[in-house]
């Protein structure tokens, strides 16, 4: 009995030691760096799908630090630029001074969109519906309906779309218009894809780091598109993406692809198919980063963009006679069916 | 009328009897706590930062105890429900996370009496814990859930100081997890892709003292007054735990003042609880 008794005790002094303390880094520059590094090395989730080298980095801006950090500024100047080798519009340092961010996603790209020309009398005009950053109209002398949803912040119902679609019951088909829509909510992207689809469809895979290794991630798991059981757009749709439309637009896009009678028109999205989170430098610094990768049904990676099924340029001629290219083409195309 | 009055004497007869053997035959009270404080709170969670939170809040405690066995008072339950709102912040002062607790917890407690003026307690609990967090300059992920069940073993002692007036009490009381469950995220683990994929199963851990290591130490006095005892204390909560490698910490210190009574109505304001109520403060 004294035996079990003596390796009760030492089970009870050994478990104890089994978790290690927890060390607070310093407020110093090193460790704001190591510590930002480390932070990027351990949860970012692309270094391995894009091929970044992050222990190259560590090594070129670490025998930089003497001369990064003679301020603040100057450091979060080196910190941002280290951060752009990511190629992330998902990434942020945020000072109390500046918030870093990552353009060349859609900056080296055509814009592919003009908001003056969607707000002239050709499309939207002066009197246009605008219900929670819907903005709608009849265009084409009445046969398709336009949606202009510039942000996935905007929250909108199901009430709001039960409108809309009774407003548009007479059209041929229905335009939604997403370019330069920088994302927002991944559920309302869900939720406006639900009204085109008539049963649940998995068009996203989703995963996400399950250890500080490049490539320690969880199964893929599939997330459904649920089909809207009261309201359904049931005619043609097409939805208008350009490089700017990003994150939870791209969801939507991604999962309009697999939607019947939905055709994407304009340009690839930018992407940010990553799943965001923040965390902590010891200067009170926040940074965000892409945490959860996305896939699309063919499980590839959509940090890269979604394709078009038509690709469509905005043509300089046509802005100067005030004519949207992709919504000309769009409406041709739902004048055709 | 005679017969009557028979019977009538017989039956005050036998209710008097009754009513002597009842006076010997003990009845359990039910004694029961409220403490209300100040506490300070110092938490690492890595979900939402790698930083330390520090901060203060206000805590309350209700505890209630009451023997099996009035007859045999060794054999106690005892009950906990606890609530905590916070606010802390991170050591630049750059971002705030409010904190708001909850713990239930239901054990028994086994009460030794060998020495004079000493009683020392030992026993078990078991114990839900729910922790909300929110970071609200986190843009993704602003909220941080921590559930968590454990079977706690406990310890404690009391010291009677009698005094002309009154008879002042001093407890101490330990707890700590041995074995339990606990949901923890990993970090990168949204709660956007739990909601999405419902596989909520895989932030849930088993949890030991291999991963688990917490104790709560309470230290107070209590002063009865005729009716109720007026008591002050310190509580400290210290808790460590791991999981998927990611090491979270938390760390509490309350002042606490409170009430004890027992639940029980007489009639009259200043009638004293009579003797056959056993009450598991004492």
């Amino acid at each position: 009995m004294k035996k079990y008794y003596l390796q009760i005790l030492l089970l009870v002094i050994v478990l104890p030691s089994c978790i290690e303390e927890v060390n607070q880094p310093a407020n110093t520059y090193r460790e704001n760096f190591e510590t930002l590094w480390e932070i990027v090395d351990t949860r970012y989730c692309y270094l391995d799908a894009k091929q970044i080298d992050w222990d190259s980095v560590y090594t070129v801006y670490s025998s930089r630090l003497a001369t990064d950090t003679v301020n603040e500024i100057v450091f979060f100047n080196a910190m941002d630029t280290m951060l752009c080798e990511l190629k992330d519009g998902h990434v942020n340092l945020y000072s109390g001074f500046h918030r870093s961010s990552y353009a060349k996603w859609f900056s080296e790209f055509p814009a592919n969109f003009d908001a003056g020309l969607i707000f002239n009398e050709n499309y939207l005009g002066d009197n246009y519906r605008s219900v929670n950053g819907l903005r709608y109209a009849k265009i084409a002398d009445g046969n398709v309906g336009y949606i202009y949803y510039s942000s996935f912040s905007n929250s909108f119902s199901d009430q709001n779309f039960r409108y809309i679609f009774q407003y548009f019951m007479d059209c041929k088909g229905l335009i939604i218009d997403v370019r330069n829509n920088g994302g927002g909510s991944a559920e309302l992207s869900n939720r406006l894809a639900s009204y085109f689809f008539q049963r649940d469809t998995v068009s996203i895979y989703m995963q996400h780091k399950t250890g500080p290794g490049h490539s320690d991630f969880s199964a893929p798991q599939p997330m459904k598109t649920v089909a809207n059981k009261d309201i359904q757009w049931q005619l043609p749709v097409i939805v208008l993406a350009n490089r700017s439309s990003y994150s939870a637009t791209n969801m939507f896009v991604c999962r309009m692809k697999d939607a019947p009678n939905a055709l994407v028109v304009g340009d690839v999205t930018g992407g940010g198919g990553g799943m965001p989170l923040s965390n902590e430098l010891p200067n009170g610094w926040m940074v965000r980063f892409s945490a959860s990768p996305m896939f699309d049904a063919n499980m590839q990676h959509i940090e890269f963009g979604i394709e078009p099924d038509m690709s469509v340029e905005l043509d300089s001629a046509d802005v100067v006679k005030g004519r949207d290219t992709l919504i000309d083409y769009a409406v041709s195309v739902l004048s055709n069916d | 009328m005679r017969k009557i009055s028979i019977i009538l004497m017989m039956a005050f007869h036998l209710m008097f009897v009754n009513a002597q053997e009842r006076q010997e035959m003990k009845l359990p009270l039910t004694n029961v706590y409220h403490h209300v404080g100040l506490t300070a709170v110092d938490f690492v969670d890595p979900y939402l930062s790698v930083l330390e939170y520090s901060g203060i809040g206000l805590r309350y405690e209700f505890t209630s105890g009451r023997f099996f066995n009035p007859e045999n008072p060794v054999l106690s339950s005892k009950g906990r429900i606890t609530g905590l709102a916070a606010r802390t912040i991170n050591p630049r002062s750059t971002a705030s996370v409010t904190l708001m607790g909850a713990n239930a917890s239901w054990g028994v407690q086994y009460y030794y009496r060998k020495f004079e003026n000493i009683l020392l307690l030992g026993g078990a609990n078991l114990e839900a814990d729910f922790t909300y967090k929110m970071n609200s300059r986190n843009i993704n992920n602003p909220i941080n859930i921590d559930l968590a069940t454990n079977l706690n073993l406990t310890l404690g002692g009391r010291y009677y100081i009698h005094t002309k007036r009154r008879t002042i009490q001093l407890n101490a009381g330990f707890e700590f997890p041995v074995i339990g469950c606990m949901f923890v995220p990993y970090p990168g683990f949204s709660y956007y892709e739990m909601y999405s994929t419902k596989a909520y199963m895989e932030a849930v851990h088993f949890s030991s003292l291999h991963n688990k290591q917490g104790l709560k130490q309470f230290f107070s006095f209590d002063i009865p007054f005729k009716h109720s005892t007026w008591s002050f204390g310190v509580r400290k909560h210290d808790l460590t735990y791991k999981a998927d490698g990611q090491v979270y910490s938390y760390s509490e210190y309350a002042y606490l003042i409170g009430i004890s009574y027992d639940l029980i109505r007489f009639s009259g304001r200043k009638v004293s609880v009579p003797e056959i109520f056993i009450s598991p403060k004492n």
